[in-house]
């Protein structure tokens, strides 16, 4: 317990630094990175556009109205904004710090290679993008008449950060096989795809395919869940089998990790 | 996903606009396919090359540099074009119902518009990249060009079904022309003269962007500097 707790302290530490360095990096550039966090902008409008022009024509979508899923693209807009933010784009250039033979560098360093490989940049525009899904999401409160408890706004929270975790996990399976086989990055990018799932309301898709995208390939975890969970449509136990994906997909992300190490060979430097 | 989003949108309402739902999935499966022939990434390879200075060497090379680009960019519009007929051999194998067949003539009328889409394009990317002779890094314009331009083409929606203003604007600008327009021809949805009315606006849109890249070009490579090369 003793050595955990030096351990977490001492990648808290380490990651304040790389913080800081992201921070000042973005600095420099602050007009590129800025005009970079508007295109998301452009992005959510389109969405916005789009479920408003099917909203002009139907009253709700898998059962859920247009401000309900307004607050579910939010919701989701936060998982892939910090996602963004802290690892997804670390995870998905590993590919790229093989090739540059800068992994041999990251494996030489007293530090778990994972957490580097993992958590080695911040990217700030992600930070900008997680501000477009704060407004949306507090837009939509305003036009949703509803009432939570305290509890149901701490499960909803504790469920975006499942939901964050599962990603985490999710993408550090992608990316070992990146370790094994270098050329890999595609499945990145089909992850990517397979994240829009979630941006709808789980109602619309067929009971099977439902069941697999929660449990399988869990993308209905990241904003269908917490959304449903605070608007009430589903209940307390669905924290504790989200808490059992969770379980599940680190255990599969750890071996996966370690296999992926195992097969790796330098192919630069 | 987007046959489960239409498929509960097409249970509350038998139509959609002028669209049912065999039509609405044809339409965005098309978009898919079509999506190839405006993927390319010439607007980035060739503002890298100006940025790098690479582009010197182009300017010596005893042959024409837009030619030799538009060869490599239709050469990978081809693959990506073939590999994507998947997914609609997918879609006629497993899911024909959900397809709404073209008639003969259209059909060939569709198959003659994809070189016409694919210079369009390049043109747009031609324009794009011109950019970087006056900007140094075009990776952030691009990002809002592309992400503007594919919505405004129809990608997500078909423009006839835009709130009002934005329809507006849409059939003002070239952008329909590389996803809506030729996805009405296919899917029938344009008498005779609609079609050669706009085949001539695309062909006169080909016209007007060659001459925009014309005289952008000749500006940006008088402007254009590479030192040390």
């Amino acid at each position: 317990m003793k050595l955990w707790a030096a351990k977490t302290k001492h990648r808290l530490k380490l990651y304040r630094y790389i913080l800081i360095l992201s921070l000042k990096e973005t600095f420099i550039f602050r007009i590129n990175t800025l005009l970079v966090g508007l295109a998301p902008l452009v992005w959510l409008g389109t969405i916005i556009i789009f479920l408003t022009t099917l909203f002009a024509r139907i009253s709700t979508l898998g059962s859920w109205q247009f401000w309900e899923i307004i607050l579910l693209t939010g919701v989701h807009e936060i998982i892939f904004s910090l996602s963004w933010a802290i690892f997804s784009s670390n995870l998905r250039n590993l590919d790229r710090t093989i090739d540059r033979g800068e992994f041999d560098l990251i494996l030489t360093k007293p530090v778990s290679p994972r957490f580097l490989a993992t958590f080695q940049h911040f990217n700030t525009i992600g930070l900008i993008s997680l501000v477009n899904s704060l407004v949306l999401i507090t837009v939509s409160f305003f036009h949703l008449s509803f009432s939570f408890t305290f509890f149901r706004l701490i499960g909803f929270i504790l469920l975006i950060a499942i939901g964050l975790l599962i990603s985490l996990h999710l993408h550090t399976l992608a990316t070992s096989l990146t370790l094994a086989f270098i050329r890999a990055k595609s499945l990145g990018d089909i992850l990517w795809e397979i994240y829009e799932i979630g941006h709808y309301p789980a109602e619309i898709y067929p009971t099977k395919i439902r069941y697999f995208f929660l449990t399988a390939i869990p993308v209905l975890l990241f904003a269908y869940l917490p959304t449903a969970f605070l608007l009430g449509k589903i209940n307390y136990p669905w924290i504790i089998f989200a808490l059992i994906i969770l379980l599940l997909f680190s255990k599969a992300a750890s071996f996966a990790w370690a296999w992926g190490l195992k097969k790796y060979q330098s192919i630069s430097s | 996903m987007v046959i489960f989003i239409w498929k509960n949108v097409f249970a509350q309402t038998k139509s959609f606009g002028s669209y049912t739902l065999p039509k609405m999935i044809t339409y965005l499966v098309m978009a898919q396919i079509i999506h190839a022939l405006n993927r390319h990434k010439s607007a980035r390879t060739i503002a890298e090359e100006i940025k790098s200075g690479q582009f010197s060497t182009a300017l010596i090379k005893p042959y024409n540099y837009f030619v030799w680009q538009f060869s490599w960019a239709t050469a990978s519009q081809f693959i990506e074009l073939l590999t994507m007929d998947l997914l609609f051999l997918v879609f006629l194998v497993f899911l024909p119902q959900y397809l709404s067949p073209p008639s003969g003539s259209n059909l060939f009328i569709f198959i003659l518009l994809l070189p016409l889409i694919s210079t369009l394009n390049y043109l747009l990317n031609l324009i794009l990249a011109g950019v970087a002779f006056w900007v140094t890094d075009i990776r952030l314009f691009s990002t809002f060009v592309v992400l503007a331009a594919n919505f405004l083409s129809g990608e997500m929606l078909p423009i006839d079904l835009f709130p009002a203003f934005l329809e507006k604007l849409a059939r003002f600008l070239p952008f329909q022309y590389r996803i809506f327009f030729p996805i009405s021809v296919y899917n029938n949805q344009l008498s005779g003269p609609k079609i050669v009315q706009g085949i001539l606006v695309m062909l006169g849109w080909i016209i007007t962007l060659s001459l925009i890249t014309y005289r952008l070009w000749q500006k940006g490579i008088k402007k254009y500097e590479a030192v040390g090369r």
